[in-house]
């Protein structure tokens, strides 16, 4: 056997024992360092985040791409796919679709926690807790405290309008709001 | 003696050649900057991640996305905003590259099966393996438009080659059927080639001619089915000759080279995890003569093919995929026109895609040549049985470095007849590589 036929011959097994070393020498199951990662902030803080897996955490937090574009999903669940979804408590709740550019430069989410959508989100629950009102409707933090039951009163009555709460659910919380004590008083 | 010694040193030498180019080259693309994004992510803003669990490979939104006639519900927004509701161009020119060169020891050899004549080369600088260049953009709300061509494609220098090239319209009529005219593979309705891990081939779909044909395929979804029906010329992508009357030449050219179309359908349909196909296909091709058979016959002779797939996941990161073939190739050897060949073939392969840095593939391919075997034809080589074993490291989404082996697990063989066919060399390699597209 000539010198090159050797060569040939043991070259299989060289290459096997390349690309088991390749094999062993990747760090298989870490998520490789600076690559696809999201940042998600939001306004206010502490709100939860929703994915297409499910619950993610609570912001601020940092979630991979593959958290939000993992390579299989339930079909009752496509309409996440890509989506961000974040949620707290008297705020609207806020969808968003993931860019390249969300990627790179972070997600900040400013939510929206005027009364109505506070009001919206709350009557089931309202009825059951009632002392919760106040602290699930803040409005902006610029209005001044009769603004601020202004703005109130005239959406519950339009949730009464809508027969979105019944009249009992919509005189507890119109008690409540006119109860109300300003801040330090 | 000292031919051998010498011989030993160059492939020293070129081993050593090799390790420094792939060592520049891994040091040049660690380098690179994140910019390079293909044109759906460009147009889209969308991560490479969204449609991929390892370039090229498709994830289930991938394959989504492909099947939604390659576009996004927000494919208008994505056009050149120019006030006319009825035009949608797209705002920038929509192409993408996708770039591969390797490096390969290999024990194939080049075998003229006439004279034996062979070339052997132990290293080879693969290098471009291939430059493409990729198109594709929604024209309308049902029509888009695909297609690459592959430039210098395996050192064909000087050679520019369309391959998948296509229009394809939505929801036909309103009724639900979605049309593809143009240039594509039948064995796409199984699985695709060109999104394919390894660089190793799914071979037998090459070997029963099933890729690139110029056809219609129409595809709807029935119930639980997906079901496509196809038609197509039946003899490939390159062929044409001028209409002439008689001699003169007429403007118009004949694509195909006879009347009959090859019609091939394929059914899936998910059965708990595992998604199971049923493809047939039945057509004319052209028979074999001469030496070894490497002619083209003048007759058109009858080919059959039966398939099965199936398809799964497991755990998440692991994909695995079966595929079979039965063919049929009646008399069509021109040696002995009356004799029917049978033949048959298939692989199986599994992806294990661990993070997003690494991916593992192993790629089992086993064909027979059946009643074509000992035909001393160039037939014999249907014969095949190599595995595969790949690693892929990706420096970025769209780059990849790749390292595949492959062990060619049938016997070399000795010419038994008049002709130089048969397993003649061994097919074990080694390659080194990269793979891009941006």
């Amino acid at each position: 056997m000539s010198p090159v036929d050797r060569h040939r011959n043991r070259w299989p097994s060289v290459a096997a024992s390349a690309l088991g070393l390749l094999a062993v020498a990747s760090p298989l199951g870490a998520q490789a360092p600076g690559t696809g990662t999201l940042r998600i902030e939001s306004v206010p803080s502490a709100a939860n985040v929703e994915l297409i897996g499910g619950p993610a955490g609570v912001t601020p937090l940092t979630v991979t791409e593959r958290d939000i574009y993992p390579n299989t999903y339930a079909d009752s669940r496509a309409d996440m796919y890509g989506m961000v979804w974040v949620r707290h408590p008297g705020c609207e709740p806020l969808q968003h679709r993931v860019t390249a550019d969300d990627i790179k430069q972070g997600l900040r989410l400013n939510l929206d926690c005027g009364v109505a959508s506070a009001a919206l989100e709350a009557p089931p629950a309202l009825a059951a807790t009632p002392a919760a009102i106040p602290a699930a409707a803040p409005a902006s933090a610029n209005a001044t405290i009769p603004e601020r039951r202004l703005r109130q009163l005239q959406v519950l009555q339009e949730l009464l309008d809508e027969n979105l709460i019944s009249p009992a659910e919509e005189l507890r919380i119109r008690r409540r709001i006119l109860q109300l004590k300003p801040p330090g008083g | 003696m000292m031919q051998g010694t010498g011989s030993v040193m160059l492939s020293r030498l070129a081993r050593a050649a090799a390790l420094v180019a792939i060592g520049m080259a891994l040091w040049m693309l660690s380098m690179r900057g994140a910019s390079a994004m293909p044109e759906f992510a460009r147009r889209y803003n969308l991560s490479c991640a969204a449609c991929h669990s390892a370039f090229p490979r498709l994830n289930q939104f991938g394959e989504h996305f492909a099947k939604n006639n390659m576009r996004l519900p927000n494919w208008m927004e994505t056009s050149k905003q120019l006030g006319d509701e009825r035009l949608a161009l797209p705002d920038h020119v929509p192409l993408a590259v996708r770039a591969q060169a390797y490096v390969q020891a290999r024990q194939g050899k080049t075998i003229d099966p006439v004279t034996g004549a062979s070339n052997y080369a132990a290293t080879d600088f693969q290098a471009p393996y291939l430059v493409k260049v990729l198109s594709s953009a929604p024209l309308s709300k049902n029509i888009t438009y695909y297609f690459y061509a592959i430039f210098a494609e395996k050192g064909g220098n000087g050679e520019v080659v369309v391959e998948d090239a296509w229009f394809s319209y939505a929801d036909l009529f309103g009724s639900g059927v979605d049309m593809l005219l143009g240039q594509f593979q039948l064995s796409d309705s199984m699985f695709p080639r060109e999104v394919r891990l390894p660089f190793q081939d799914y071979m037998v779909y090459r070997m029963a001619g099933i890729t690139y044909d110029r056809g219609v395929v129409f595809s709807r979804d029935v119930g639980p089915l997906a079901i496509q029906l196809g038609f197509t010329n039946g003899n490939g992508i390159n062929a044409n000759s001028s209409i002439n009357s008689p001699g003169f030449g007429r403007p118009d050219r004949m694509f195909d080279n006879n009347s009959s179309k090859t019609v091939f359908t394929h059914l899936g349909a998910d059965v708990g995890p595992v998604a199971l196909g049923v493809f047939a296909a039945t057509g004319k091709q052209r028979s074999a003569t001469g030496p070894a058979g490497t002619a083209m016959g003048l007759r058109d002779t009858d080919k059959r093919i039966v398939g099965l797939d199936a398809s799964g996941q497991l755990g998440g990161t692991v994909n695995w995929y079966v595929q079979y073939l039965w063919n049929a190739w009646d008399g069509f050897l021109d040696a002995d026109p009356s004799r029917n060949y049978r033949w048959q073939g298939g692989f199986a392969g599994v992806d294990w895609i661990p993070n997003d840095r690494w991916a593992f593939s192993a790629l089992y391919n086993h064909d027979r040549a059946g009643d074509l075997a000992h035909t001393h034809t160039i037939y014999e080589g249907l014969a095949m049985s190599s595995l595969s074993l790949t690693s892929s490291y990706y420096f970025m989404r769209n780059v990849k470095g790749i390292i595949e082996v492959n062990f060619d697990f049938l016997n070399k063989t000795t010419p038994a007849g008049r002709y130089f066919t048969g397993h003649l060399s061994k097919e074990n390699y080694i390659l080194f590589g990269f793979d891009t597209a941006f």
